[in-house]
């Protein structure tokens, strides 16, 4: 078998790579294996850098439901007739802004979609961090117990829903939390 | 102080560039960002131009009372009333990103004397509180910007919610509304071509991995920046103590494999790392992308000791220098790319000649 690089001389060297699942397979002559070895390119940056927002919240799927609403008839459920009454922000106008919030009410507003969001890319749906003038409360179990509650709802509602991937994530927040609650010696979380 | 704070700034090499924090041989730098919004305010994406204004005003009025920020010798600037090349200055020195000057009415940036504190005005959130220091330092980053965010939050009343926490524009950002980001130098792991792997894996871990330098897949200078994705459901500490144990890991991923290839592939390094020192100190046109991979190959070399007489401080100042804004003002007027390349050039021979 002829190198697949120069044409040339007798491949004696089979490289496997595997590249974005696939697998190559090269058949190369010593020379230009020795000379592909040294060559050592400078890698490239998988761009792991997508739109959260957009990814999780299904904008897409969304706007579409909004878009394919005739004007007054709403079909795309609740949210897509929604409006803030505080900063008149729609849902459409999320979309267009690539996942942001027109204010602070708008986590009332549209508080289903923001839940469900928030259950995928955060990991966990309760605040344990610090609070403005202090930081009482910050990992305490009473707040644990509190996240584990909601977490419980949140992981039955996936279950029903078939959503197995967002349901691993909560079921290792869940044990997670546990592990917290039993290192304080303050077990006694719901079940 | 000049006419100008840009001018002041110039004057400085970046404060977190220079070396001297901990492992800082790997890693260049340490940065923790606050997004914090106040309470009964529209979110900058939704507030008309004067809404942003008024919120501007107020914020402005909280930080004259923090004296890093406010006080004599920090900086404060208002893109709306400053050229373009001023701004990219900004942008290039990290002190910005794009999104803040895309929204110029009500917008401004407060940098203090060392840059190492920052805040902006009205980017996504109305609040960005920045802090960045030298090496990998992340408890005490965190310790310092908790007092800065204490302290404005005794003036402005935050945004927050007793279950979600902090509220922001995005809800990737809500509950601690704390980025942490490392800067890290990893050639080892790029030459060995063990980068794509390790991104894989730490993406698994809910952090995030990308190039300071060069747009989508394109990596330059082999400088990464690895954050935290979740700010929700873990305390700052528990969020930072984790990036934390990461980083070290890859920190000592990176120095194994940097032996490695100091004992077993010698003469390939000297080969790379003298390249390197060679297209800098010898070449008659730059571009951005040779230059910034070329000084990640110098500092390579420096770092193992390969170079007795080049100093690392000057070498980390040229990754922010040799940027196309920073040339542009050295130079005192409008480059074209060609220009801007044969200017690198030089300035880049000029730096290695008094650096030896």
């Amino acid at each position: 078998m002829l190198c697949d690089k120069c044409k040339k001389n007798e491949a004696t060297v089979h490289i496997k790579e595997f590249h974005d699942g696939a697998c190559r397979t090269m058949h190369l002559c010593n020379e230009c294996a020795r000379r592909k070895d040294s060559e050592l390119p400078l890698g490239e940056l998988n761009d792991l850098g997508v739109n959260l927002a957009e990814v999780l919240f299904n904008i897409e799927k969304f706007a579409k439901t909004v878009q394919a609403a005739p004007p007054g008839q709403p079909e795309g459920g609740k949210d897509a007739e929604l409006a803030c009454p505080k900063c008149h922000w729609t849902a459409s106008m999320i979309k267009d802004s690539g996942g942001k919030l027109g204010c602070p009410e708008c986590y009332r507003t549209f508080g289903k979609m923001i839940s469900d969001a928030i259950a995928r890319i955060q990991r966990g749906t309760i605040h344990l961090g610090k609070r403005p003038g202090g930081n009482a409360g910050a990992d305490s179990p009473a707040r644990i117990n509190a996240e584990l509650r909601h977490l419980q709802a949140d992981l039955r509602r996936m279950i029903a829903g078939e959503e197995y991937e967002a349901a691993a994530v909560c079921r290792d927040r869940i044990s997670e939390l546990r592990e917290q609650l039993a290192r304080t010696g303050s077990g006694g979380a719901e079940q | 102080m000049s006419e100008n704070p840009i001018d002041d700034l110039l004057r400085h090499p970046v404060s977190f560039l220079d070396d001297s924090g901990p492992d800082g041989d790997i890693a260049i730098s340490s940065r923790i960002r606050l997004a914090r919004n106040v309470a009964g305010h529209p979110f900058p994406p939704a507030a008309s131009p004067s809404e942003r204004e008024e919120l501007c005003e107020e914020v402005t009025a909280a930080v004259a009372g923090i004296r890093v920020l406010g006080g004599p010798g920090a900086a404060c600037f208002s893109p709306g009333t400053m050229s373009d090349l001023d701004c990219r200055i900004l942008l290039e020195r990290r002190l910005a990103s794009k999104e803040f000057f895309a929204r110029k009415p009500g917008t401004r940036l407060f940098v203090c004397p060392q840059e190492a504190c920052s805040l902006m005005v009205n980017e996504e959130d109305q609040i960005r509180l920045q802090v960045i220091r030298p090496g990998l330092q992340l408890e005490s980053v965190w310790r310092e910007i908790d007092v800065l965010d204490d302290e404005l939050g005794k003036v402005l009343e935050f945004a927050f919610d007793d279950r979600l926490g902090y509220l922001t524009s995005c809800p990737t950002n809500v509950g601690t509304g704390m980025r942490v980001s490392v800067m890290l130098h990893l050639p080892a792991l790029v030459l060995a071509k063990q980068i794509a792997p390790t991104i894989h894996g730490i993406g698994k871990l809910h952090m995030a991995v990308r190039g300071i330098f060069g747009e989508g897949t394109e990596n330059l200078g082999c400088l990464f920046q690895i954050s935290n994705q979740s700010t929700l459901g873990e305390s700052e500490n528990r969020i930072i103590g984790n990036l934390d144990r990461v980083i070290k890991q890859l920190i000592n991923c990176e120095k194994l494999v940097r032996r490695e290839i100091l004992e077993h592939r010698r003469t390939y390094l000297l080969d790379y790392v003298g390249r390197a020192y060679g297209l800098l100190k010898y070449s008659y046109t730059l571009s951005e992308k040779e230059a910034l991979n070329s000084l990640s190959g110098l500092r390579l070399g420096a770092d193992l000791g390969l170079f007795q007489d080049i100093d690392i401080k000057k070498v980390n100042a040229l990754f922010v220098e040799i940027s196309p804004a920073h040339l542009q003002k050295r130079a005192g007027l409008e480059l074209s790319s060609e220009a801007c390349n044969e200017f690198r050039a030089a300035y880049c021979r000029e730096k290695l000649r008094q650096s030896a």
